[in-house]
């Protein structure tokens, strides 16, 4: 009872079968169509995307340019990205205190250090440098440290900040030689001031997105 | 139209009625001892090729038990049963086992009643010719295990005789009578006689006889309930009917005599063709029931039957894989067009993008540094220039506060920027990281002012009210965050120790701490 006779079921077989294979057939070759489909609909998307990116791009550059672009210039100007010029910082002390006569005027410079890129989140590509620069004088007048300070503020030599300065009453009776005079100063000042200057390093530039 | 074959084998005849639309109708008689007969039976089931067969037996050699089985059940039934079965008849598929009853007392047994053909030479010719033409039989039927629905539109006892008869074909003076024995609706036992009506016998003092011998026997058994009648149910044909009526009836038996036109009537019986007899009837019934089990299950029979059950399946696996293949890839083809369609609107729209995106970059002629280097050296610069201290806004914010305490001589200034993070290093109060954080300034400026009060008089209360009402207007003054007093004319802190001479001629002193936001440089 338990056997089967192929003899007997063979036609359904061969309609299954063929059935079978049609249906297969059929299913495979419509689920291929749409992944065709589906992986153009993919290559399409990517494209709007990335064209609609680059449009971001460029525009966003746009807007980054009318930004900083003066402000970029101005920091050319300055010097913030060349070396530092301690000539230039030492003939315009020299200037300063023929003008503003002050012959006691006593400073220091240190050496040139290089600044930990955390410290102010320096970018890739870029390296911070700063000299620090002490100095202490008698003066005529309170104004006379602005007049000192704006003076080596305009030299095109890097950024100066000023980090410490002390400015105190002080009595102090001097002769001036080249004039013939005595000059009674009533202040002293002692200041620390830095020259923050950028240099190339050796890592690859900055990530630029237009090809412009 | 859907039409069921209904092959009904008695001890010498086979007849073919076919049915449809609850109609039955007579094919054909075949006499199964004589090839000729047997040969156009032959003929008939090759070229008409039956779908729906039933075989219907109305044989003699029947045999019958009523056999007690432990109450159990499943699987253990099954084999108890079918062991049972191997004991009586060792034909195999030709046996039926039904429960009957279960015993209200002692072991409680199950009580089975079981039939079988103890010789199947009249059947295995027919199931071999069925089988060698690969027809299939939905069943294997017999006409006693049918009475109880027969009879059921008649009112009857729980246990009762069913007599039927039927005329045999080659005799007009032959007569079948079938004796059956039903309890409960189901078959106890059955037996077939056959009558010869002669001018010498008396066919009703025979038949009388064999229901008496048939009370005899279930009286023998303790079947029949103790000093009741049995009941009788004579379903006979009109002359022989007639015949019988006429004789009293069998000791201890009542007879009641069914109409067979209103039997058929409600049984809803038709055709044009045959006589209604019980035979006749029961394959109508059969017919018009449509699937039941089968009461017997050759083993020749089921194979073709397992074939035709493999053949179906195919079937409609056939069906329903094509269908699911055709619906899954109309929905796959839909939808590939519905995506197709979108992918040339969206390609029209990239075309557009891309002129967008090429005119932009025709329009954006641009050779100097990146952008986003500029903006970098930039946000690098202002970080750095942040943190300067320049004097102006100190010299401002000191001369604006001082103007009206000409008692109060400002001898030095000490100005210091802080970074935040170094100021919280430096342990610098929350409350000023916290307000310098949300003003989004990260550097404080720190002013130490060291003063003088050149016309001292010795009042020292005086004296530190016009100190402490110049740190009231530094505290209001623009972007200071904290003002503090920190050496006054005479410390009148309580945790210090205070000691002076008058004599001291000395101009005492003040120092003033005052925290600004670095965003007013």
């Amino acid at each position: 009872m338990g056997y089967i006779q192929f003899s007997l079921i063979k036609k359904p077989v061969l309609v299954f079968s063929a059935l079978l294979l049609l249906s297969v057939s059929l299913f495979s070759g419509s689920f291929y169509y749409k992944q065709v489909q589906l992986d153009k609909e993919r290559a399409i998307k990517s494209q709007v995307r990335s064209a609609r990116a680059n449009i971001a791009n460029i525009a966003e550059d746009k807007e980054l340019i009318n930004t900083y672009q003066s402000m970029y210039s101005g920091l050319i100007d300055r010097g913030f990205l060349s070396e530092e010029s301690r000539l230039s910082w030492v003939e315009q002390l020299e200037l300063t205190a023929a003008r503003l006569e002050l012959p006691d005027l006593h400073y220091q410079i240190d050496s040139q250090s290089e600044l930990n890129q955390e410290l102010y989140s320096t970018p890739g590509g870029v390296t911070l440098f700063k000299s620090q620069l002490t100095f202490q004088t008698s003066l005529l007048h309170e104004g006379d440290l602005l007049e000192l300070i704006a003076d080596l503020q305009a030299l095109p030599s890097g950024l100066l900040v000023v980090e410490h300065c002390e400015l105190s009453r002080r009595n102090k009776t001097v002769n001036n030689s080249e004039k013939g005079n005595k000059l009674n100063f009533k202040f002293h000042t002692l200041c620390d001031v830095s020259w923050y200057t950028t240099g190339e390093s050796a890592a690859p530039d900055l990530p630029s997105r237009s090809k412009a | 139209m859907k039409a069921d074959t209904l092959l009904c084998l008695s001890d010498n005849y086979l007849t073919v009625y076919r049915y449809a639309s609850s109609l039955i109708a007579l094919v054909d008689v075949y006499d199964l001892n004589e090839p000729e007969s047997m040969g156009r039976f032959d003929l008939w089931l090759k070229t008409d090729q039956p779908r729906t067969t039933a075989v219907l037996l109305d044989v003699s050699c029947e045999d019958y038990y009523e056999e007690p089985l432990p109450h159990v059940r499943g699987r253990d039934r099954s084999l108890l049963v079918s062991r049972k079965i191997t004991n009586f008849f060792s034909s195999q598929g030709y046996a039926y086992a039904e429960l009957s009853t279960r015993l209200r007392t002692g072991r409680r047994d199950d009580i089975y009643y079981i039939s079988g053909v103890a010789d199947t030479g009249t059947i295995d010719p027919l199931i071999d010719r069925l089988a060698d033409n690969n027809t299939v039989v939905r069943g294997v039927y017999t006409v006693p295990q049918l009475a109880a629905e027969l009879i059921q539109p008649v009112e009857h006892g729980a246990k009762l005789l069913l007599v039927t008869c039927e005329q045999d074909n080659s005799s007009s003076n032959r007569y079948s009578f079938r004796q059956s024995f039903i309890v409960n609706e189901k078959l106890y036992f059955s037996r077939k006689t056959t009558v010869t009506s002669s001018p010498g016998s008396d066919m009703a003092e025979v038949v009388r006889k064999e229901i008496e011998r048939t009370w005899q026997y279930l009286n023998n058994r303790r079947v029949l309930d103790k000093d009741s009648r049995m009941q009788v149910l004579m379903l006979l044909p009109a002359p022989v009917s007639k015949c019988l009526s006429e004789e009293p009836d069998a000791s201890h038996c009542d007879y009641l005599y069914v109409d067979a036109t209103q039997l058929t009537e409600c049984h809803g019986y038709s055709s044009n063709t045959v006589e209604p007899n019980s035979s006749v009837l029961a394959a109508f019934i059969l017919a018009k029931t449509g699937a039941r089990k089968s009461h017997y299950k050759p083993q020749r029979l089921g194979v073709i039957q397992k074939h035709q059950q493999i053949k179906q399946l195919l079937s409609l696996a056939s069906v329903l894989v094509l269908t699911l293949a055709v619906v899954f890839s109309v929905i796959n083809i839909m939808a590939g067009l519905d995506i197709k369609d979108a992918n040339e609107r969206s390609a029209q729209h990239v075309h557009l993008i891309n002129s967008e995106l090429k005119v932009e970059h025709d329009n954006f002629k641009y050779n100097g540094p990146a952008p986003q280097k500029m903006q970098d050296m930039v946000v690098l610069s202002e970080r750095i220039a942040g943190q300067s201290a320049l004097p102006e806004p100190i010299f401002s914010l000191i001369s604006g506060s001082f103007s009206g305490f000409n008692d109060l001589s400002l001898a030095g200034i000490e100005w210091r920027s802080i970074v935040v993070n170094e100021n919280k290093n430096s342990g610098a109060g929350r409350a000023e990281v916290n307000q310098l954080a949300s003003q989004g300034a990260d550097t404080m400026l720190v002013v130490s002012l060291f003063g003088e009060l050149p016309g001292f008089t010795g009042d020292f209360r005086h004296a530190i009210e016009r100190i402490e009402l110049l740190v009231t207007r530094l505290r209001s003054a623009e972007n200071v965050i904290k003002v503090e007093a920190t050496r006054l004319p005479l410390d009148i802190d309580p945790s210090l120790n205070i000691s002076r001479v008058l004599s001291d001629q000395s101009t005492p002193g003040f120092s003033i701490d005052v925290t600004l936001m670095q965003a007013i440089m």
